[in-house]
């Protein structure tokens, strides 16, 4: 594929664009996980939200 | 952002906030990658890779909002206050969106006027213009993805909190895990 002459800056570009938005999707996954996390720390501690407080 | 805003400090919406909590680092990361790719790109167009005229200036004002925005979320102590004072500088910043669209007009500036919204039609070739619709539509499904996990945690924390410190702020109910729980609770011990 010919870029033309401009092809550092568009590769640059590219590769830029691919760090940041791999960086915001590991950063998603490691914040799902981490609040999963707390969520289950909770449960195992038997803190229930009010809404389910009737149901226990 | 900035509607988020108005229901955070209006509303007190509890969705608001959250979506506003999703959008700040996404939009702070896509104003990022728009000021590096638009450098790189000013340099074989413009031959240079930045220039402080009233568009460039203005976008990055908008990135260093959205880095005071994100130090406000992450740094309060009180999570409510920190969202609160958040979503002031949200709406303080929002003045800035219009400055960066009129720009272009309002001042001579290097960089070229309007190329989407404009009479006439886009002026942007297709080859660009798709992946530029195709990069915005990705922004929008990732807050979405990202608002209803930060909307299942507050739910579930808040109350949580609540009842921990009403019953009593029993240590066992403390999470180990490194949030600010504790804190919060401390404080509501001390206050009732």
């Amino acid at each position: 594929m010919n870029l033309g002459p401009h092809a550092d800056f568009i590769v640059a570009a590219y590769a830029v664009t691919t760090f940041v938005v791999a960086v915001l999707v590991a950063w998603v996954v490691l914040d799902y996980s981490s609040q999963r996390r707390i969520l289950g720390d909770l449960e195992e501690r038997g803190v229930t939200r009010r809404s389910q407080k009737g149901k226990a | 952002m900035t509607v988020s805003a108005l229901g955070t400090l209006v509303w007190r919406h509890p969705l608001a906030d959250v979506a506003g909590k999703a959008a700040a680092p996404i939009g702070a990361a896509f104003t990022f990658i728009c000021l590096i790719t638009g450098s790189l790109w000013g340099r074989p167009t413009w031959g240079t890779y930045w220039v402080w005229d009233a568009r460039l200036t203005s976008v990055l004002v908008l990135f260093l909002l959205y880095l005071g925005v994100l130090a406000l979320y992450w740094t309060a102590e009180d999570p409510s206050r920190g969202s609160r004072a958040a979503a002031v500088l949200a709406l303080v910043g929002a003045v800035n969106i219009p400055i960066i669209k009129f720009s272009v007009e309002w001042w001579n500036t290097l960089h070229q006027p309007a190329s989407i919204m404009r009479v006439g039609g886009s002026a942007i070739d297709p080859s660009i213009l798709t992946p530029l619709l195709i990069m915005t539509a990705a922004f929008h499904a990732v807050v979405l993805h990202a608002a209803p996990r930060r909307h299942a945690q507050r739910n579930s924390t808040a109350p949580r909190t609540h009842d921990v410190a009403h019953a009593g702020g029993d240590p066992r109910m403390i999470p180990k895990s490194g949030h600010r729980f504790p804190d919060k609770i401390m404080r509501k011990e001390k206050c009732s």
